[in-house]
């Protein structure tokens, strides 16, 4: 590529013409209007009312229209949705006791808002869940403690699906139970707040068989000990992951419980396993027996009336035993 | 008055005789006032380094956001004015991290050489025909070698780093600073050719006489080109885009600071944006006309073109004017939310001795805070009415004594020339700062291919061009005023040409826009967001 003094001219040319239009390009923006949209605090409408009909936001609820048929739940794929829904006894109708979303799983895939028969689970626009407390991105929509009873199309009812439009026109409503379930003040007492009951925990405890071909090593400890010196000791038992799974929101918690006859089920604690069980079993009723009991190992199974009947005499534990627990531990 | 001597000993025997009523010349306490003035000086320029610095980072940011329809920083202070003092307090704030592999002391000490060679080159810029820190006889060769104190800051850094990456960029950079000298110092050469002379203020002084005619740029076709030569050569000098092949973020991470942080980054930073300030400059002092006033003629601050001296008063009333507005603005705002202060006051948990007496001095403080100003405002406002009336400088002198009508011109006039400069060179800024949203980074071997094959010969032919003008020139003198005015007339020509190019890329989507949004696209940088 010989340079040629034409060729070193254009070159020169070429540089000069194309920085100068470039600038004048660069320097046209400075007169034209800026796309930004400076969200969240200076724009004249509320983001939700600017976003395209079809946007898929926090998932809502028609509980009036919602027939229980369980198919989101199926359709979710990360299992973000939880329905218990039972019949009724005496009304042999389908009543749902829980319907609950967790916003915060949810990857707003939309897959669970197809397949519903009556359109009851809708997309919102509402976008802004960024909240001090992960449990209140879990919207209930079947209030605790109480129940919903199924919509039961009646023959004939064709079930128009529920469109896009339609839920905006009646947005007024649906926008502002959104936006309360978002932004519930957050729980005043910091300690979390309970999860939420997972069906089947009850029931495993219940099961609980505590093994006989083991000897506890913390009965020793506690024999003639103090309430306090008790929950430490029990709390040393647990596994510590402050799971939430016995229903009080700390191991601390729970093994205070147990100590001071709060609580009265030591078979609670499900991260610990077989381990934690049988000792916090064995510890409490060595505790109010005031002494050590091997014996454990012959009557593990009737372990709850052996409960039941000890706090009266076991209140006010005996302090000769405490002389000998160094020498058998 | 000795004419020998620097513009500003003269105001400052100027500033004695009036105050004192003494010969400068023999008065014991002279030097005492001369260093005086000499710290306020060093001051003063460093504080202007300094403020420049972080207001160009705000400026660019903005004007960046523009140029890509964004709006950049607008919430800190008002307008986002205070976001670099946000930024800087920031970087101040981070541990000062030092590598383990690094070469401590140089590590250590790169960001000042970097800081040196900045403040250094401030100590030879001509603000004003008076306000220069040192106006010494090698000016220019002084402010182009110490700017190249800069490059080895930066090879320090790059190789006490012991990371490839900054050593590849102090490499780079080393590279391109002593290649970009070469075609700096040639084009410097045609204006030093025309004045004669390596001082800042003879080379700015040459440039008088005949108002815009006489800037160094419009002497002939060869410091037109000189002009570009260097300002591109100096743009490579700052490492700015599309030079700044020391810190390509694409390939080098951040190039020769990549391993800095904190304190020492920020040094890095308010070196590199000072000496966009110091190429600006240089470029105007030298072919732009540096202090002198477009359309007036001034050949040395103390003896103005009369007219300006009739200018000096109305020029104060504005001056004073202009100074009660902010205090006017801070009255007016504390006084609006006066009420909610005071509350804020009655809430606030104040620990201490007495917290009473705190919250009434609190409040005693507020209010008279706002009487301070509503009133300072209302003062200026009235002496700058005063000052057009034109009892101002009699009854001041005879309250104090001071000699006011004696240094009020030079003052005035160096104030103008002060704001002539820095209005010329933030017009270049702008340029550079467009420049580096236009263009892309070139490569090394296009940079190096630029430097060698194209500005060194041309600058080369440029200042042999001026040689034989000036040639030409002493023998028909005339050819001289009417090549300057004819590239007058081009460059006002090329600059109408870049104006209907803006308009015409402008309107290609003006209609589109609108149609799509239904509202003006007609948005100019002064309406700001």
């Amino acid at each position: 590529m010989a340079v040629t003094i034409k060729s070193y001219i254009d070159n020169i040319k070429d540089a000069a013409s194309s920085v100068f239009e470039g600038m004048s390009v660069t320097m046209s923006y400075m007169f034209r209007r800026p796309s930004t949209i400076q969200y969240p605090d200076r724009i004249p409408k509320p983001v939700h009312e600017m976003l395209p009909a079809r946007y898929r936001g926090f998932l809502e609820v028609d509980m009036d229209i919602c027939t229980a048929c369980l198919a989101c739940e199926r359709a979710c794929p990360i299992e973000c949705i939880k329905i218990d829904a039972a019949k009724d006894k005496e009304t042999r109708r389908l009543v749902m006791s829980r319907f609950d979303i967790d916003i915060a799983k949810c990857m707003f895939c939309g897959l669970c808002s197809e397949p519903c028969p009556t359109g009851a689970i809708t997309h919102t626009p509402h976008f802004e869940a960024a909240n001090a407390f992960v449990e209140n991105l879990t919207f209930r929509f079947v209030p605790q403690d109480s129940s919903v009873e199924a919509f039961k199309p009646f023959k004939g009812y064709d079930a128009p699906r529920k469109r896009r439009g339609d839920v905006l026109e009646a947005m007024g409503l649906v926008h502002t139970a959104a936006r309360t379930r978002a932004f519930k003040p957050p729980p005043l007492d910091l300690p979390r707040l309970p999860p939420p009951k997972v069906a089947g925990v009850v029931d495993k405890a219940a099961k609980f068989e505590l093994p006989t071909d083991r000897v506890s090593s913390f009965a020793p400890k506690v024999i003639g000990a103090t309430k306090e010196k008790l929950a430490v000791v029990l709390e040393e038992v647990m596994a510590g992951t402050d799971c939430g799974t016995c229903d009080w929101p700390t191991c601390k918690e729970y093994a205070e419980a147990l100590a001071f006859g709060k609580d009265d089920n030591p078979h609670k604690c499900e991260p610990g396993g077989v381990d934690s069980k049988y000792e916090a079993d064995v510890v409490l009723r060595s505790w109010k027996a005031g002494a050590l009991v091997p014996e454990a190992k012959g009557e593990a199974p009737p372990a709850a009336p052996a409960e039941g009947a000890a706090p009266a005499e076991g209140a006010a534990p005996a302090e000769a035993p405490a002389a000998d627990t160094p020498a058998e531990s | 008055m000795n004419s020998e001597l620097p513009a500003l000993q003269k105001v400052a025997d100027a500033i004695i005789a009036a105050a004192f009523g003494v010969d400068p010349a023999t008065w014991p306490l002279t030097e005492l006032v001369y260093l005086a003035f000499m710290g306020a000086a060093a001051g003063a320029v460093f504080g202007f380094a300094l403020n420049f610095a972080g207001f160009f980072i705000f400026f660019e940011r903005r004007i960046a956001a523009r140029m890509q329809s964004r709006i950049g920083p607008n919430r800190v202070g008002p307008q986002g004015l205070l976001q670099f003092m946000v930024d800087g307090l920031k970087c101040l704030f981070k541990e000062d991290l030092v590598p383990t592999e690094a070469d401590q002391p140089l590590f250590r000490m790169a960001p000042y050489f970097v800081v040196l060679g900045m403040v250094l080159a401030f100590a030879a810029m001509p603000f004003s025909s008076a306000l220069i820190a040192t106006d010494i006889n090698i000016g220019i060769l002084f402010v182009l070698g110490v700017t190249s104190l800069v490059v080895i800051g930066v090879l320090m850094g790059g190789w006490g780093s012991n990371s490839k990456w900054a050593l590849l960029g102090g490499m780079r950079s080393a590279a391109q600073v002593i290649s970009y000298e070469i075609p700096a110092g040639l084009a410097a050469m045609t204006v030093i050719i025309i004045s004669g002379s390596l001082s800042m203020q003879d080379l700015i002084a040459a440039q008088g006489g005949d108002g815009i005619v006489s800037w160094g740029i419009f002497h002939s076709p060869f410091t037109v080109a000189a002009f570009f030569v260097f300002f591109v050569a100096q743009l490579a000098e700052g490492n700015r885009t599309p030079f700044d092949l020391p810190e390509a973020e694409s390939e080098l991470v951040s190039g020769y600071n990549t391993e800095y942080s904190g304190m020492r980054f920020l040094m890095f930073f308010l070196g590199e944006f000072a000496n966009v300030w110091i190429l600006c400059a240089v470029s105007v002092a030298l072919f732009l006309g540096g202090w002198q006033i477009p359309f007036g003629t001034l050949e040395d601050g103390m003896t103005p073109s009369p007219w300006l001296v009739g200018a000096t008063g109305p020029l104060f009333a504005v001056m004073l004017a202009g100074a009660s507005i902010p205090a006017a603005f801070i009255g007016v705002q504390i006084f609006r939310y006066r009420s909610r202060a005071h509350a804020a006051i009655d809430r606030a948990k104040i620990p201490g001795m007495a917290p009473g007496l705190t919250r009434m001095a609190l409040h005693g403080g507020l209010d008279g805070a706002m009487l301070v100003h509503l009133l300072a405002a209302v003062g200026l406002v009235g002496a700058a009415a005063f000052q057009l009336s034109g009892g101002f400088a009699e009854t001041f002198e005879g309250i104090t004594g001071f000699a006011w009508a004696a240094v009020r011109a030079p003052i005035a006039i160096n104030g103008l020339q002060f704001g002539v400069f820095v209005a010329k060179t933030l017009g270049l800024v702008f340029i550079v700062i467009q420049l580096r949203w236009t263009l892309p980074r070139i490569r090394v071997d296009q940079m190096m291919t630029l430097c060698w094959k194209y500005l060194v010969p041309i600058s080369f032919a440029c200042m042999l061009g001026v040689l034989v003008w000036e040639l030409v020139v002493y023998a028909v003198p005339i050819l001289g005023l009417i090549m300057r005015v004819a590239m007058f007339f081009v460059v006002v020509a090329v600059f109408a040409m870049y104006v209907k190019k803006i308009k015409a890329s402008y309107d290609v989507d003006k209609d589109n826009y609108e149609n799509f949004t239904g509202e003006s696209a007609w948005h100019p940088p002064w309406k700001l967001v």
